[in-house]
Formats: C-alpha cells, structure tokens, sequence
C-alpha cells in the first residue's frame, strides 16, 4: 500500500479485528478518542427509554438477569391503552443504584467494581466512541475473570444526562452520583451547559433517595467554586462535612482511579473535591 | 387583506375576549358588536406611522436602537435561500443558541455559504395572549423584542397599558398562579420564571438574584493547573493577554432589572406550562418541552421539588390541558398522532386516543400532526377536550368520559387553518377559534353548543388597518404563525457523534471526563 492508512481505516481495521477475535484484550483508547465536548443541547442521535420501566437493563447486566418468567405486564389493561404499551422489559434482580454522569473512559467504574460488590453501577457517557470503549472494557474485564462475579455489577451507556437522566431513573431510585471532572465550560455564554446548575440540581435530587450522595471532583477552581455555590444553594442539598468526606472510601477511590485524576496527578495539578447530601423533601 | 388573528384569549366571565392580530391586541364584545371595542398597537409601529415603510427602510427599528427604547436586532448568519425571506420567522440565529434546534437549519448553515447580513426588522408580533382569570388584566408576550406587557382591563373593553417587561429570552408560553398575582413565563431556553403581575415600582436592582460572585479575572476560567499541552499553554498565554484587551467581551449578561425569579428549567426547549392544585389545594407547576418530558413540579415556594414526571410521548410536548372540574386529570398533545390522558399526580398514563385518524378525514393525506392547542371545555357536567392541530382546517372535539377515556366525538370543519381556540363563559357556553383564511382575511368564529352538536353561531371578520398593519408576504406570514411542526426532531442532526473532525493536530488535551 503505497500510503499510510489514516485515523479512519485504522480504527476500522480494529474493530473488524474486534469482531473476528471477540472481545477478551482490553480496548485500546487511541482507537476511541473523540473530541472532548459534546454539545448537550443539540438532539444526537440519543437512544433512551420512554419511561424507566422501559429500560431493557438486560443486555447491560446480563448476571442480574432473573433466570425465568415471561415478559411481565406490570400494568392492568384497564384503558385505551395499545397492548405494546403494557409490555415491559424484564426487570432485574437489582436495579442500578449508583451513577457515574459523564464516566469518560470508565476509570471510576472499574475501580468501584470491588469496591461496591453488591451494588448496580452505571456509566453515563455522551461520547459515542468513548461510551463503546467503556462497554468493550468491561466485556474484557469479564472475560479475563470468568471464574468470579467482579465486573458484571457495572455496565455503561451513551446518554444526555442533562435532558434525559428520569428517562432512565426511577424518582428516589439512586444512592450515589459522581460528577468526576465535568466539562469546565469557561465561557459565561456557555455556563447553562455546565452539568451543576440549581435548575438541574432538582433532578438529581429526583433521581436521589433522600440521604444520597452527589459526589463531585474537578481540577478546576472555578467550576468547584461554582458546583459547592450552585449545590449548596439548592434547598434539597446540603454539604457533607471534610472529616466526613475524607472518610468516604468512594472518595479515595476518585480521587486516583479515574482517568481524568491520574492525569491531573501527572501534570501536578490540583483536585477539588466536594460531597452533597440530598435532604428530605420538605412537608408539603 | 388583513392579517388573521392568531392567539385568543376570554376576559373574564361574560362575552368579551380579546384578539391579536398582527402587532396589535383588539378587544370584543360578542353579545354586542362584531366591531372591535378597543384597539392597541405595538408602540414600534405607531411610532413609526406607516408600518410598511418602515418595513422596507430600516429607519423605525434603527431609530428605536439609538434612543435605547429596544433591543438591538441580532445580526444574523442567513444561507442563499434565507436572504430573500427572512422577514419574521423570528429566531434562526436566536435557535442555534437554544437547546434542540432543529437539525435542518443548522446543517443547512453550515453547507451553505452562509453569509453575514443585518436582518429586515423583524416584527414584534404578538405571540402569547392570556388573561387573569376575572379579566381584570391582559398579558401578552411580543415576540421580536421578547417583551412581556400587562395592561389593565376595565371591564368593558378598555385596555390601559401597565407595564412593560424585557425578558432575557423569548418566552414560550404563559400562565398564572392561582391567586392570579404572579406570572409564569416559560422560554426557550428551558426556564420558567416568576414575575409579579405588577411590577412594584419601588423595586430596587438588589433584588434581583445575586450574580455569581465576582471573582477575579486571574482565578477565572483555565490555568496553568488545567491545561497541560504545548499548544495549549501557549493558547492560554495569548488568551491572558487578549483577556486584559477585551475583558468587556465576556461578562454575564445582566439580568432583568425588574422582580424576577428562576423557579425550575429543563435543558430543553419549554412548549408549555400550566398551573394547578391537587385535591388538598397544594399548588402545583405543569412543564412540558421538546424532548417528550412533562415535569410536575410543586408550586411556590417549593418549586425545586420535582414530584414525578408524566413520561410518555415519543415526540415534542406543545399542548396541555387540564379541565376544572377533573383537575386530577392531564390531557397532552404534540408531535405524536395522540393525545395522552394521564393522572399527573402520579406521573400515570391512562390512556391515549388517536387524533391523527381524524385529522386524515379532513386532510387524507396527513402523516404527522402537531398539535397547537388543547382547552378543556366544560357544558352542563360535560367535558369536552377540543384540539387544534397546525396546518389542519378543523377543530376536534373528544369527550371525557367519566372513567377518564377519551371519546371522539366531533370533527368541525373550517374555512382555514384554526390558529388558536379560547372558551367563552356565557351562558351556553361559547366556543372562540381563530382562522387563518387563505386569500382572505382572518376571522374569528363563535361555535355554540346546539344539541348534541356545535353550530357556528357568530363571525367577526378582520379589518385590514392600512396605517398600523404590516404587510407581509404569505410565505413569509406562515412562518411567523406556523411554528410548531419545526419542534420535530429530524434525526439530521449528527451533533457530535462523527468524532473528532478531521484537522491535523486536533488538541485532544483539552478538558474532558472520566
């Protein structure tokens, strides 16, 4: 071949080796690197359930799988209801608990694993090829250890967290979110796009079971001082506390597993770290 | 040829109501006359006297920017085929801005060469109309200069100016809290705020909400802690010299000076909000938008708190109903072929009805449907559900049954495209649409309940006003009136799924998640 082959044939010469080898080495990035920010207003082309009940988690956790039972029809046909509407996907012996929003390369995800064994946790990424890295990581990592259950308790998906995260998640249905160094946005037309921001801070707090906790890190002072500023204004977070937070295994964890920090640890920069619990709801 | 009348709105109980047509709001009285009671004109047009000279010079509009009276009109990034016809439409550019534009205009921006151009003044059409619930006061929403304005009604048709309210973005829809003091205005960039009906004159700028705190323009934005590439270093050493030549450039906007509050948003275009109470008389917010979510949230003051979601749709939300006497019960409509019924306290669908097959037994050839309104229309225990879907030259009316089905039971042909409806309370009680006659002008018709059936029973023919009436183009009309169907996603719009674009040194080293 007279030239070099670029970018493009190269990833797809991968990922024909891919199909034909089957998943069990791990991806490698350089394969799967897309342009840093995605634009969250714009429509992509999302693919995302009508309603959480919707959500075919199967394919994500395929352990958790129950073992028998036909397609459930949780609802009585009692209206005009058309019949497919009445058909939902099997559920899991356990629902997804804990959310990584923007998980990037899944760094966090693969080191919780171990961590949160008996717990469901779930990726979100917007990066198309990012999200497919993540997923052919974790199909690896259950190769190589098929002898024991590490690694089938996380799985990852390409969504829009800022649009459609209730049409994934039950209201009061997680315990844990990581908002790991979130896209900084510096420009102030720009900041409706950040992912902290007190008209968002409500869904979360949907999304949350009172006594949750939104987990935040960046290496950019100014967006922590605008997360800890947009959280705390929030009637329905309040900060958790350094001694608190220090003790939290969860924090250690993403302070030097996710991609992000290893290389903010390699470039001697800095990381900030805050913690918000999610209060009851007031009486209404 | 007048211009129809494209939003409607009762005032109060009785036979008035109020009309827009073009830049201007008239006023009725349908037990009396058909001629209009009273008549208001957008100041820009009376300003400038002859509204089509000023349509074709730009003097009115660069007149108004110099005295500061307005907002200075966007330069606007306009493709070959959109230099010719950009008169109204609005918000092109405004769009590109606002979450989910639609694809096709995007995609169409960047393959054409577009070019720079300063728009024909774009007309401040009156967009929102609504009325506090004893009629006592008018609001409506222009939509060029994203002006909300509430006048005074006496009662009799009389319509006095009380304020006037420049909103950050352009609101998308209105309603009101139930003691009627506080306007909900919903816009386009996902926010729903808060204003008083009446504006407190001795409000200072301090209440407004605090901006960000001020912090220094060394501590702002990226550092040498954040970025770590050649390329990029030497990209933040030019960026600290730029930064002190055009540190104007980047400031946060300034809010509204008048009494405002952010009471909740979506990440997403807002179609549609609706207030309510539920069966103890806890207040509730009613929200819908372009990416198929309808959000319930609690009233004022626990507005952050997200209730449920009434999840559902497989397109745009744009219309919501909810009837007075079943308030329990939510009925929505939008880009699907069906109208939902749903217990929204509970976030639970109840049903669906198809609204598309009736649509095609007025137009065969029908596909899709946007819905553009629905109102809830009460008759001697009776609810009646009517609808009005874009570019569909009828009314349906569905019946809500006792057991919260919803029944067909009535397609009302018209003249032309119904372009809004409105519910009279008079005695038996009135149906109001506007119709947006082809090669003629606009009117408004009064249905009555007849029997079983509706007849019309009156028809109020739109005067042209050659003095304070824009003329426009018919294409160009249909896109200021005709604005809904643009809400569907295309599935053109690739975003940013191809990856990086292929540019040689593509910096990969900047921000991004893990």
């Amino acid at each position: 071949m007279a030239e070099p082959l670029n970018k493009k044939q190269k990833r797809a010469h991968y990922r024909q080796a891919q199909k034909e080898n089957g998943i069990s080495q791990l991806p490698r990035k350089k394969f799967y690197r897309q342009r840093a920010h995605a634009n969250v207003f714009s429509d992509h082309h999302l693919v995302y359930p009508k309603t959480p009940d919707h959500m075919d988690w199967s394919t994500y956790f395929p352990a958790y799988v129950p073992d028998a039972g036909p397609i459930i029809t949780s609802q009585p046909t009692e209206t005009s209801l058309p019949d497919t509407a009445n058909l939902y996907p099997k559920k899991l012996t356990k629902e997804v608990e804990v959310v990584d929003i923007g998980c990037g390369f899944g760094g966090l995800l693969v080191a919780l694993a171990p961590a949160l064994p008996n717990t469901l946790l779930l990726g979100m990424e917007i990066r198309t090829s990012v999200a497919e890295y993540v997923q052919h990581r974790i199909a690896a990592l259950r190769t190589q250890n098929p002898a024991t259950d590490l690694y089938q308790n996380i799985g990852c998906l390409r969504a829009n967290t800022m649009k459609f995260l209730p049409n994934f998640f039950r209201k009061g249905q997680l315990t844990k979110a990581f908002i790991c160094f979130p896209d900084p946005h510096f420009k102030h037309r720009k900041h409706k796009a950040r992912i902290v921001s007190t008209t968002l801070n409500s869904e979360y707090a949907y999304v949350l079971r009172p006594g949750g906790i939104v987990y935040t890190i960046t290496d950019v002072e100014d967006l922590h001082h605008w997360m800890v500023q947009h959280l705390e204004a929030h009637p329905s977070f309040e900060r958790i506390s350094e001694e608190e937070q220090d003790a939290d295994p969860c924090v250690e964890i993403m302070k030097t597993e996710t991609e992000e920090s290893k290389k903010v640890e390699r470039n001697k920069g800095q990381k900030f770290i805050a913690l918000f619990r999610r209060l009851e709801d007031p009486p209404w | 040829m007048s211009l129809p009348f494209q939003c409607l709105s009762r005032l109060g109980r009785g036979a008035l109501f109020c009309a827009a047509k073009g830049c201007s709001i008239q006023t009725f009285d349908l037990a009396a006359t058909s001629q209009p009671l009273f008549s208001w004109t957008h100041p820009f047009l009376q300003q400038t006297g002859n509204a089509n000279q000023a349509k074709e010079t730009h003097e009115g509009l660069d007149e108004g920017e110099q005295a500061g009276q307005q907002p200075p009109s966007k330069r606007r990034k306009l493709s070959f085929d959109d230099v010719e016809s950009n008169v109204g439409t609005g918000d092109k550019q405004e769009m590109l801005d606002t979450p989910g534009a639609p694809a096709d205009e995007k995609k169409g921006q960047k393959r054409c060469k577009a070019k720079w151009m300063t728009p024909k003044p774009e007309l401040p059409f009156v967009v929102l109309l609504t009325a506090t619930e004893d009629g006592s006061h008018v609001i409506a929403v222009t939509g060029q200069d994203k002006t909300l304005w509430v006048f005074e009604h006496d009662g009799k048709g009389l319509l006095r100016e009380v304020s006037q309210r420049a909103m950050p973005k352009r609101p998308c829809s209105l309603a009101l809290t139930t003691d009627g003091q506080t306007i909900l205005s919903a816009d386009k960039f996902g926010d729903v705020y808060a204003l008083p009906l009446i504006p407190q004159p001795d409000t200072s700028p301090e209440s407004a909400p605090a901006p960000v705190p001020a912090s220094s323009q060394a501590l702002r934005g990226a550092n040498v802690f954040t970025v770590h590439s050649q390329r990029n270093r030497r990209a933040l050493e030019d960026q600290k010299r730029q930064r002190e030549a055009n540190a104007k450039r980047d400031v946060p906007k300034e809010g509204p000076k008048f009494a405002h509050e952010v009471l909740l948003g979506h990440v997403s275009m807002l179609t549609c909000v609706l207030t309510t109470n539920d069966s103890q008389s806890r207040p509730y917010i009613v929200t819908a938008d372009r990416d198929e979510h309808i959000r319930v949230s609690r009233g004022m003051p626990q507005s952050h708190v997200i209730e449920t979601y009434c999840l559902g749709h497989a397109s745009f939300v744009t219309a919501l109903c909810n009837p007075r006497s079943t308030s329990d019960i939510l009925i929505s409509g939008g880009g699907d072929n069906e109208l939902f019924v749903w217990d929204w306290l509970a976030g639970k669908l109840l049903g669906t009805v198809d609204l598309l097959v009736h649509a095609r037994e007025v137009l065969p050839d029908t596909t899709k449907i946007a819905v553009v309104k629905l109102i809830a229309y009460e008759v001697e225990n009776e609810c009646f559900i009517v609808a009005i879907c874009e570019r569909i030259p009828a009314l349906f009316v569905f019946q809500l049954q006792a057991d919260n089905t919803v029944l067909h039971r009535e397609t009302l042909k018209l003249r032309g495209n119904a372009l809004d409806i409105a519910s009279l309370d008079v005695e038996e009680e009135g149906l109001l649409v506007a119709v947006d006659v082809a090669g003629d002008d606009g009117e408004v018709l009064a249905y009555q309940r007849d029997g079983n059936s509706w007849a019309p029973r009156q028809h109020i023919q739109g005067t042209a006003d050659a003095e304070l009436e824009p003329i426009l183009s018919r294409e160009d009309l249909d896109k200021v009136l005709y604005t809904v169907e643009s809400l569907r996603k295309t599935g053109l719009d690739e975003g940013d799924d191809e990856g990086p674009p292929e540019v040689p040194g593509q910096s990969s080293e900047t921000k991004q998640n893990s």
